[in-house]
């Protein structure tokens, strides 16, 4: 057992007290010994807190990390690329570092928010005005939300790009995805919650796009007896409008229902990160092997006996830290990993409490349904769908969204090639599909974004044409299909699934750049084009 | 471990630390200012200062202050005002002086609005929750209640004063009373301010009334001919201006047109316009310097001999209120020598100079085309002339934009278009009443009424009244104080109506106070007297320009109306104090009370003493027997009237002198023993009205 000497230590110690429980006068001892004992509890209670003492070697290093509940989530030996900067990007760090963040900050703010109609908004300004702190909480929240929505996206980014999602890590990548959907519902349910005018408009927009679904039961005669959309927007708002129930659905899901699946869904995560063997790295990364050396005798050499050792310890699919010379190549997570964690964690928590300093987060007018507001936007990352949404709600809000995500979570088992995994973009060949893919999205994407601005799209040249055509053939499909077809070109080009999933992936995020960006300054009342909001229509 | 790893992990526990130590900073940088630079902080700790040291000034024993958040919490009306908390001195008399934030709130308001009960936000508006300056003045993005300024706050009263006139904040009645009287209600909604006819006069026989050259230039520029005028400036371009006008002239009356054209004496017509008092109510002439001289109740006739058809004008003063139902022009007992008379002392005394010149010098201009008629009928319905005008049976829809909340509308909704004001509901209503067309687009529909700032704020705070934030209870408005509006059924009412004194006077809650009020004209004079006023009509202060018009009431008539007044505009509890005690009353104690007061300074007596009230002792030419105040108002008008002028008439400027019940009964014994020795009581017929009225005063 790795951990026997410490453990031999610990039982030593009640037969020390035993032994001296013999010696003393049973009469006033008993007296003393608690008055020893009294001066003895802090380091009897430090002791019993950190069971070892200082890491002093590698292997009270591990089990430093092995014998404590939150750092034993990490390996106890990491690799020496993982720690690179340009392995990771540090960019899970950073996210999980926001959520925590963002646990915390929401905490405070549930003791103060009151999730009614009547009360939230003046419990928003509350918290504002004489909450101490609270505007800098809320701010904190506020931009943690923000910063994880894009973390998530650009670690999604890396993952894909570093071709991680392979074996073993295809469930992962699942996981992943749905961690990447957790976020963005997270993120939508907490912006209906202080109940001003663009919560209130955005959610309405939300909404919408849940009854969407009903575009295509109308086409086919069926809502009367099959109203899927109607339904979806029935369960998310509890009425027909946004309104106290749906807030208060709003508020068990953003603080509790799905917070707690975050939880669990992150612990799988992270498991499963180790179980997978580490994060992934390039196959040819121990061909260059530092040197040892000399009179290094901590690592014990690439012996069998170790191999057995780290063996035991976790039973890990694939090649694992513990096999072959690899071992040679990693470090004891403590203090390598660990301090390299922290202090990221805390460099992002630095710039939030800047943020939360400099910026104060929107709170526009109370929520009047009287009042729309014009242009009524979606959060930012969703308005990428809502400009996909003003041509076909179905094809834009769910047809759309659903086929990449559904494509995305399947890559790993349609890309199933082993080489060059762990290096960025697959090498050379994979960058240049990767700036072609980009070339022709900017293309693409700009394209049609102008065409239909000027042109428009079939309902205006056909008034009378069936919205089911419509839902089929729109620009967001139109997009969908040539990206699909690019994809499966290059696969044949190159005769490389890895190229094909390259290209595919890289398109859908430059589209999603393109679209959320044009959506966010180009679109103005009623969802015209402008050049910039300066030129809106003042009525 | 290798050295390099050594090294790296001791450069990532360097900035950890320095993170950490980062992050503890920021935190206590927000506890920082959370604690300590809140600007309130400082305000409170000045005013604990200033405190203290009246407490040292006045030798009292000082007090501990709290520096803390102070808020008055209003339950009902869903609100939290921390005004107080930098407004720390608002209830404070030792502070009027102060300067804010400090200072005391002005005038006595607090006293009927209790601040507990009502806050600040309710009337001054504003941000009551925040507790920053211009996030507690409104005066940030995303709140729609910026701070009200000045004497717009009185925008707010109308939340629990739902009176059209509201006496202690005069600029939103007279705004109230201008909405209505300048047409606004015809064009838009504006809930609960409603007009009873429309602003402007009745077009049936405009075409029999005025001339087309007249109307031409009157639908260019109305403001240009006559600038005090209601008609707002439309800006039309030349050719809608004569398609309008072809429009109009084709309503004609058919009598007008086919009666004779005849001619009367101007000399006679200038008596009769002497007699009428027409100048009480229009402008009829320039003083020396130019200014006009007149009423402004009616229409301006310095210009009319070149604009009206003196056919119109002899029919239209035989019978006004056919022509013009709700017109306030009294019917006169004119002769049809009269009428005509008069008719042609207006034509030929207020000529047009401009218009007599273009007469002389162009061709008159062509009656209409087909085309033009029907494109002035288009373009009537499009400026929406019917809301301020009755057309025939038309009925007209408002035009304009709905104001019923325009005073709570989001001020991002407003089309400022590029206009270069501060984007507040309030100086979006101003900029737009001032100049219509400055805010959005050119084809902005509103004409220019050339408002003159003190309206136009009128009118803004008016608009701003029309909010939908209103009381949150029945509890907190002040009830419509139910209007008793003056229209009898009987003869005197129709007597009312026909000379239309309520055009002057005003009878409880109707009418005018250009003359006196009627209202308890039964108790402050008496009927003999009343009588011979009806018949011959004088003033009693030298100084007043305007007097009743000599009507020539029938001898009937006058009767009625005097018997009608002395018995039913009465109010018996008045007169109750004075009969109990008027035995005491010892009139020469009244006459020295008289001379020691010193009241000859303003008040004549036998042709000495002072022009600021009227005459005790009324000589006048046409009114022969004279009347002398003891044969004119009555004791138990007089008494009370000594006691306190202004219960009575509160625009008086009598002084209330104080007198003790006593000195009053001598004083009003002695002013009634100032009876003309000339003045003969006339053996009047008693009328229907007073036998009815005698057996009722006897119970």
């Amino acid at each position: 057992m790795p951990s026997g000497s410490s453990e031999s230590t610990h039982s030593a110690k009640p037969s020390d007290g035993a032994s001296r429980e013999g010696d003393t006068v049973a009469s006033c001892g008993a007296l003393r010994r608690l008055g020893r004992n009294l001066l003895d509890t802090p380091r009897q209670f430090r002791d019993s807190l950190v069971r070892h003492g200082r890491p002093t070697s590698d292997r009270a290093a591990s089990q430093a990390v092995f014998h404590n509940l939150f750092l034993h989530i990490l390996p106890t030996r990491i690799h020496r690329y993982s720690l690179r900067i340009r392995a990771t990007l540090g960019l899970g760090v950073i996210t999980l570092a926001l959520f925590f963040l963002l646990v915390i900050t929401g905490v405070a703010l549930m003791v103060y928010y009151k999730p009614s109609p009547e009360h939230a908004y003046n419990s928003m300004k509350e918290i504002h005005n004489v909450v101490p702190t609270g505007r800098f909480m809320r701010n904190i929240h506020r931009w943690a939300a923000h910063g994880m929505v894009l973390c998530v996206i650009l670690h999604m980014a890396r993952a894909f790009y570093t071709a991680a999602y392979r074996r073993p890590r295809q469930f992962n990548w699942v996981v992943g995805m749905l961690l990447f959907i957790l976020t963005f519902t997270l993120s939508f349910t907490g912006y209906l919650l202080p109940w001003d005018q663009l919560a209130f408009w955005a959610v309405t927009i939300g909404s919408e796009i849940a009854q969407s679904p009903r575009e295509v039961t109308d086409a086919l005669g069926i809502t009367s007896w099959c109203d899927i959309g109607g339904l979806q927007k029935q369960l998310l708002l509890g009425a027909n409008h946004v309104g106290p129930e749906a807030l208060i659905r709003f508020y068990v899901l953003h603080v509790m229902v799905l917070p707690v699946l975050m939880c669990i869904l992150l612990a799988l995560h992270f498991w499963r990160i180790r179980k997978d063997g580490g994060l992934t790295r390039p196959a040819d990364v121990d061909e260059e092997t530092p040197q040892r050396p000399a009179g290094d005798k901590d690592m014990g050499g690439p012996t069998a006996n170790i191999s057995k050792t780290y063996g035991l310890m976790a039973v890990v699919r694939g090649r694992t830290p513990a096999v072959d010379r690899s071992l040679v190549n990693t470090i004891p997570t403590y203090p390598n990993a660990f301090y390299a964690i922290a202090a990221l964690s805390m460099f992002t928590f630095f710039v939030m409490l800047c943020l939360g300093h400099l910026f104060d987060a929107p709170l526009t007018e109370r929520a009047n349904p009287a009042v729309p507001e014009n242009p009524a936007k979606a959060p930012w990352y969703f308005l990428g769908l809502q400009e996909l949404v003003s041509y076909s709600a179905f094809a834009g809000g769910v047809g759309v969204p659903a086929i990449v995500m559904l494509g995305l979570m399947l890559v790993p088992y349609l890309d199933r090639e082993t080489t060059d995994t762990g290096v960025w973009f697959g090498g050379p060949k994979g960058k240049r599909v990767c700036l072609a893919s980009a070339v022709l999205t900017i293309v693409v994407v700009v394209g049609m974004l102008t065409f239909t601005v000027n042109v428009g799209w079939l309902r205006n040249w056909l008034p009378d044409i069936p919205q089911i055509v419509i839902t089929l053939i729109n620009p967001g499909s139109v997009m969908l299909a040539i990206f699909c077809a690019w994809s499966l070109i290059i696969t044949k080009r190159t005769n490389s699934t890895r190229m094909g999933a390259l290209a595919v992936f890289t398109c859908f995020l430059f589209a999603f750049a393109i679209l959320t960006y044009f959506a966010m300054v180009h679109r103005g009342p009623n969802w015209d084009f402008f050049w910039s909001q300066s030129d809106w229509p003042s009525h | 471990m290798y050295e390099s790893d050594k090294s790296r992990v001791a450069w990532l526990k360097a900035l950890l630390l320095l993170f950490s130590a980062a992050c503890i900073a920021l935190l206590l940088l927000a506890a920082f200012k959370e604690n300590f630079t809140a600007p309130w902080r400082a305000y409170q700790a000045r005013y604990a200062e200033l405190l203290a040291e009246q407490a040292q000034a006045a030798g009292t024993a000082e007090r501990d202050y709290p520096i803390e958040i102070r808020q008055a919490f209003l339950a009902e009306w869903g609100r939290v005002d921390r005004c107080v908390t930098c407004h720390v001195g608002i209830d404070n008399p030792a502070f009027k002086e102060q300067p804010q934030p400090l200072a005391a709130h002005s005038g006595d308001i607090l006293k009927y609005h209790p601040a507990d009960k009502f806050g600040c936000t309710i009337c001054h508006q504003g941000q009551g929750r925040a507790t920053d300056k211009d996030a507690a003045h409104g005066n940030v993005p995303h709140w729609n209640e910026p701070l009200l300024a000045g004497d717009f706050v009185q925008a707010t009263c109308a939340k629990c004063h739902r009176d059209d006139e509201v006496p202690q904040a005069p600029i939103l009645s007279r705004g109230r009373l201008l909405l209505r009287e300048l047409g606004c209600v015809g064009c838009h909604r504006t809930g609960n301010v409603v007009a009873r006819e429309k602003a402007g006069p009745q077009l049936d026989s405009i075409g029999s009334k005025v001339s087309q050259r007249w109307l031409i230039k009157w639908l260019t520029d109305p403001k240009d001919y006559l600038p005090k005028g209601k008609m707002p400036h439309y800006d039309l371009s030349p050719d809608a201006v004569s398609a309008l006008a072809a429009y109009l002239m084709t309503f004609q009356n058919d009598s007008i047109e086919d009666s004779p054209l005849r001619e009367g004496d101007y000399d006679e017509g200038a008596t009769v316009y002497r007699e009428a008092q027409c100048i009480v109510c229009h402008v009829t002439k320039l003083d020396y310097a130019e200014n006009p001289v007149g009423g402004e109740i009616g229409p301006n006739l310095l210009k009319i001999g070149n604009k009206i058809n003196q056919r119109w004008l002899f029919a239209f003063l035989k019978n006004p209120h056919s022509f013009l139902p709700y017109t306030k022009m009294p019917g006169y007992h004119f002769s049809d020598k009269e009428a005509l008379d008069l008719s042609q002392f207006a034509v030929e005394e207020w000529v047009d100079y401009d218009l007599l010149d273009a007469e002389e010098k162009e061709p008159e201009p062509p009656s209409g085309t087909p085309e033009q008629i029907r494109q002035g009928k288009a373009l009537y319905a499009e400026l929406g002339c019917g809301a301020c005008h009755r057309l025939g049976d038309e009925q007209t829809k408002p035009t304009g934009p709905d104001l019923t909340f325009i005073g709570s509308t989001p001020v991002h909704l407003l089309p400022f278009g590029d206009a270069d004001v501060r984007h507040t509901v309030p100086d979006f209503l101003y900029t737009k009443l001032k100049s219509p067309k400055a805010l959005h687009y050119e084809s902005a529909k509103m004409p220019d009424f050339h408002l003159s700032d003190e309206d136009a704020k009128a009118l803004t705070i008016a608009l701003m009244s029309l909010s939908e934030v209103g009381a949150p209870s029945r509890r907190f408005e002040v009830p419509k104080r139910p209007k008793i509006i003056f229209n009898p059924k009987d003869e005197f009412g129709r007597l009312e109506r026909h000379y239309r004194c309520l055009s002057c006077h005003k009878i409880r809650d109707s009418g005018e106070l250009l003359a006196s009020d009627l209202t308890l004209e039964g108790n402050r004079v008496n009927r003999e007297w009343l009588y011979h006023y009806m018949n011959k009509p004088y003033s009693m202060r030298r100084t007043l320009t305007i007097a009743m018009p000599i009507f020539h009431f029938p001898d009937d008539e006058s009767r009625l109306m005097a018997d009608y007044m002395a018995h039913v505009f009465v109010d018996s509890r008045l007169g109750a104090a004075w009969r109990l005690i008027r035995d005491q009353a010892v009139p020469q104690r009244g006459k020295a009370l008289f001379d020691a007061k010193g009241c000859i300074a303003c008040h004549q007596l036998h042709g000495t003493g002072g022009d600021v009230g009227p005459s005790l002792t009324t000589q006048v030419p046409e009114f022969p027997h004279g009347t002398w105040v003891g044969d004119k108002l009555k004791g138990e008008w007089i008494y009370p009237w000594l006691k306190n002028p202004q219960a009575l008439l509160p625009e008086s400027i009598e002084p209330n002198l104080g007198l003790s019940d006593q000195e009053a009964i001598d004083l009003t014994a002695y002013l009634l023993t100032l009876k003309n020795p000339e003045f003969q009581k006339p053996a009047i017929q008693k009328s229907k009205v007073q036998k009815d009225a005698e057996p009722q005063e006897k119970k």
